[in-house]
């Protein structure tokens, strides 16, 4: 082998001081890492299981189908340092006893394959693949749960992208029915240096893709625990001139929005479960009084309509009418029935779906009604706080009921009793805006992003 | 080891699901994408239940009991979450339960009215997809299915012929074929075996109810109608009757009461068909050319040859199957016996299979005019306001009913090799070997077997069905609330098997009205005549 200049030090290391597999699944137990694709699985115990687990050949999976809206971590990573990915899958296969380790990535990342095929090609060519340990590329075609582990499996295989029931779990059948052991990029992008460093020295950071309204968007590594206000306002400039944020999303389509009174909560596993979101991979989105947060559910809900497989009643359908019944919503048809609808449903799909995709689904939209709920609230009436739904315009309850916006309509939108408060109806607006130029105590709100 | 359901106490010793267990204290949990013999999918949901102590709810199909596990399953969240997911499913649904040819049997039907789902609580998602009407025999009606994928992993798995799949993703998926193109265009075998697998009314098969009762209403017309070996076994199934009941003598009949001029016995087909087969295994043997042969009696598997394996074409028997030699004998020797014009004869078969509507559209097979699955002949009694339950017995008509027990036993698997060796056994030039396989998926195994030189055979039976015929595309599928086909197929071999015990007729040459027919008609099996009417020839239909 060939380590060349200082790369691959971490492999050398275990080489040169001889350090036996169980110590080095010891040392990455120790350091407390977890996976950091979403389920927060305890990263040494992992690869206990699969070091453990019996079978002729064993695969390690390296999981880059990075997928969530807003989510870019693992993508900067794959393009950037390909050759730690391969150091850390060198060093879990030879930890597990695994002989063979694959990286899946989406195809939608063409320079991240193009430089991880390099490094693969590099790191043959050294030698450092290819005798003990070989690696190989599979291209992901566009779906989303693919990055469930099950689902990869199949789709590595060639199969439909679907997930399986568990168990069995891949560590005792995974991989053409092989012990397999699926790890996110950040995850094994972290072994290295915990080996090298010794897992006492583990920083224990998690990159966060920061995005939206604030004044800088980009990749944020600080360490699990740090607060949403302090990532948001000291890292990341906080809000944007003449705006107030209101929220963070993180988790992407299986997490959930905090509202700006919960910015304290420290960015770790366990507070942000507390509070209905989760890690997740960490996109982070922030978001100002120009979202509309019931738009913003749907948007996520919509995303798993779209990207569920469809094997499962519960996601396939289910998420298909919590979009059904947000779609009646911001479009001002929504009665109270339908945030109790919601709310069942919601329940019934996390309860019986069969993956983490289906069973996630709907935390957006939870989470969204539990901290917004007045906004949910207002939409029934008519009224979009953040000005982003009906695309029309609204009169709130500061209508005196003269009449003049109805006489300027020029179709007649307009309806209600002289002295009492009017009505547009959203089927017949056209949304000239004249109601609300007319209006001389400034009753009229909307329009899109006034 | 013993779990609690619903605070009843159950002891077990062998690892098992939820849903066995369940069934085994007498609480049956519904489902729709569970059959025994494929396995569980998973994907309906409809099975959950509660397990204390674990998040969500667990389905019951697919999770194995362990020691201590205390099981709910039926508080008020499980009910309403199975309604909540019958809902889900019937929003989208085709509602025609009044028209629909699985209205009687359909499972979505069933536990949407026992948890009172209603079809309006979701709003619909989508225009409903057009019906698929492509292949001549089955329809697919994407607007009624659930997305069980049941018919899928039987095509895939038993049937290992793979030509129905998930297209899409998600909501906007349905099952169908390559390239969305329609089952005419794959190698489908017509076997059936996904429609008898469907709960709902999804995927059905072609019938012309119509056109029988125009014919049976027009005195001109001499309807006769000849039953398979496997629906006497089956028919009292749509009636009530447990599985595997002997329907035959209140079979016949219903159908005289439904307006036959003729109830026959195919069984007497089913001899005919080893007089001839036996003949020319016994002539192979001879020259040694053309071994192994294969029956050819089943038409999903002569599908699977001509498209899959034309370099199997010359080692099929070419005697036409039990249905083709006994239309062909309608129309010539019964026509001419009776003095009636052929032409004004109208021939139905009832029959336990799919494939069968597609070998009457064989060239040479079309004296058969109309083929009636047990499926339909159950709702078509039913229509007539016949209820075959309630039948005395009777028996069948002369001259073409009589038959041995090897005839009867063509309804199950191994019944075919097990008819020739009888007929033949004194016969045979050298000892020979035989096999019996059935599910194509077992079939391509033992071909792949025979081609690598590892396996050596002089006579195959095989049947597109695992377990033959009893268990068959057309035969009306199991209602009990674990599905369970191959499992109700097998009360029927059983049942078959008892019944040729106690037929006298040992093997078919011992039939007096087959020898009859010789005697007046055919003259010998090598005669022209017979080679002229009970032979086929068979065509490569690999390029398609």
């Amino acid at each position: 082998m060939n380590f060349g200049n200082g790369k691959y030090q971490a492999l050398q290391k275990i080489y040169a001081e001889q350090i036996a597999p169980a110590t080095v699944i010891d040392m990455v137990e120790q350091s407390g890492l977890r996976g950091r694709g979403g389920a927060g699985f305890p990263t040494g115990k992992k690869w206990r299981f699969l070091a453990s687990a019996k079978g002729n050949q064993k695969f390690v999976v390296c999981n880059g189908d990075e997928g969530d809206p807003g989510a870019f971590m693992d993508r900067a990573i794959m393009e950037q340092f390909p050759h730690t990915i391969l150091e850390a899958m060198c060093i879990a296969g030879y930890a597990v006893g695994a002989h063979q380790g694959v990286i899946y990535v989406r195809a939608e990342y063409p320079d991240a394959v193009k430089n991880l095929q390099t490094a693969i090609d590099q790191a043959r060519a050294d030698g450092i693949l290819g005798k003990n340990f070989d690696v190989d590329l599979r291209l992901g075609a566009g779906a989303y749960v693919c990055g469930e582990e099950t689902a990869l499996m199949n789709s590595v295989m060639g199969e439909r992208g679907e997930p399986h029931a568990r168990p069995p779990y891949p560590t005792e059948a995974g991989l053409y029915g092989m012990p397999t052991m699926i790890n996110n990029v950040e995850t094994l992008a972290n072994i290295p240096n915990i080996i090298l460093n010794g897992p006492e020295n583990f920083p224990n950071t998690k990159i966060f893709a920061v995005s939206g309204a604030v004044q800088k968007c980009g990749l944020v590594e600080v360490p699990i625990g740090t607060t949403i206000r302090d990532l948001v306002e000291n890292y990341c400039g906080g809000a944007k001139a003449g705006h107030t944020i209101k929220a963070v999303q993180i988790g992407g389509p299986s997490g959930g929005c905090i509202p700006a009174s919960l910015f304290d909560t420290p960015l770790d596993y366990e507070s942000l479960k507390q509070v209905g979101a989760i890690l997740g991979s960490g996109g982070l989105i922030v978001l100002d009084e120009t979202t509309c947060m019931v738009d913003f559910a749907k948007f996520f809900v919509k995303f798993s309509a779209s990207e569920s497989c469809g094997k499962c009643t519960p996601c396939r359908v289910g998420t298909k009418k919590l979009e059904a019944i947000l779609d009646k919503i911001t479009s001002g048809k929504g009665t109270a029935d339908d945030l109790t609808q919601i709310k069942t449903l919601s329940q019934q799909i996390i309860n019986t779906s069969l993956c983490g995709l289906g069973q996630s689904s709907p935390n957006p939209i939870l989470s969204a009604l539990h901290h917004f709920s007045a906004e949910f609230e207002a939409h029934l009436h008519g009224i979009c706080p953040a000005g982003v739904c009906f695309q029309g315009y609204t009169i709130t309850d500061k209508c005196v009921g003269c009449g003049l916006c109805a006489k300027k309509c020029p179709v007649g939108a307009i309806r209600g009793e002289l002295k009492s408060r009017h009505y547009i109806d959203p089927s017949v607006c056209i949304k000239c805006g004249q109601c609300a130029k007319s209006c001389p105590v400034h009753a009229i709100t909307g329009g899109k992003h006034e | 080891m013993k779990v609690t359901i619903n605070n009843h106490v159950y002891e077990f010793n062998k690892p098992q699901t939820i849903l066995t267990a369940c069934a085994a204290v007498g609480i049956q949990i519904p489902t729709l994408c569970y059959e025994k013999s494929i396995g569980a999918i998973a994907s309906c949901r409809v099975c959950v239940v509660k397990v204390v102590g674990r998040h969500g709810l667990v389905t019951a199909c697919n999770t194995l009991i362990t020691d201590g596990m205390q099981i709910i399953t039926n508080d008020a969240e499980v009910t309403a979450t199975r309604k909540t997911i019958l809902e889900l499913l019937l929003s989208d649904h085709r509602m025609q339960c009044t028209s629909c040819a699985r209205a009687d049997d359909c499972r979505l039907k069933r536990f949407a009215t026992q948890y009172g789902a209603d079809k309006n609580t979701y709003q619909p998602s989508r225009p409903l997809p057009p019906i698929c009407k492509d292949q001549k025999h089955i329809v697919r009606d994407n607007a009624k299915c659930i997305r069980c994928g049941r018919c899928v992993r039987v095509c895939h798995g038993q049937q290992a012929v793979g030509v129905l799949g998930t297209l899409g993703r998600g909501f906007d998926g349905e099952i169908g074929c390559a390239f969305g193109d329609g089952l005419a265009t794959t190698k489908c075998i017509s076997c059936g075996q996904c429609v008898a697998h469907c709960p709902t009314g999804a995927l059905v098969e072609n019938s012309n109810l119509p056109l029988l009762m125009e014919k049976l209403s027009d005195p001109d017309v001499h309807c006769v109608i000849a039953t398979a070996p496997s629906v006497r076994v089956s028919m009292g199934e749509g009636f009530g009757l447990p599985s595997g009941t002997n329907v035959q003598g209140k079979m016949v009949a219903a159908l005289r009461r439904a307006g036959f001029d003729r109830v026959f016995d195919l069984d007497f087909g089913a001899d005919l068909t080893i007089m001839q087969e036996g003949a020319e295994l016994l002539e192979r043997l001879k020259t040694g050319k053309n071994l192994p042969q294969f029956t050819s009696c089943c038409p999903g598997w002569v599908n699977y040859v001509e498209q899959c394996h034309p370099e199997l074409l010359a080692n099929l028997s070419t005697a036409k199957s039990p249905m083709g030699m006994f239309g062909a004998i309608v129309k010539t020797y019964y026509a001419k016996k009776m003095g009636i014009n052929p032409k004004k004869i109208f021939t139905v078969m009832l029959m336990p299979c799919i494939a069968k509507c597609d070998e009457i559209t064989r060239d040479d097979i079309r004296d058969v005019d109309m083929v009636l699955t047990a499926r339909t002949a159950i709702r078509f009694l039913k229509q007539q306001g016949i209820n075959l339950a309630a039948m005395p017995d009777e028996e069948y008509d002369n001259p073409l009913s009589l038959s041995s027990g090897a005839g009867l036993i063509f309804g199950t698997s191994g019944g075919v090799c097990e008819a020739a060796m009888r007929n033949i056994k004194d016969q045979l030039p050298r000892s020979i070997k035989g096999i019996v396989v059935s599910g194509i998926a077992n079939a391509e195994k033992l071909i792949q077997q025979i081609q690598n030189g590892k396996a050596h055979y002089d006579f195959i039976e095989v049947m597109a069905c695992q377990g033959g015929c009893v268990n068959g595309g057309g035969q009306p599928g199991d209602t009990s609330l674990i599905q369970d086909n191959l499992g109700n197929a097998k009360k029927r071999a059983a049942t078959i098997k008892s019944m040729a015990k106690y037929n006298s007729l040992h093997k078919s040459s011992d039939n007096p009205a087959i020898q009859q027919l010789y005697a007046e008609f055919l003259g010998s099996p090598e005669s022209e005549l017979a080679q002229k009417l009970l032979h086929t020839r068979f065509h490569d239909r690999s390029k398609k």
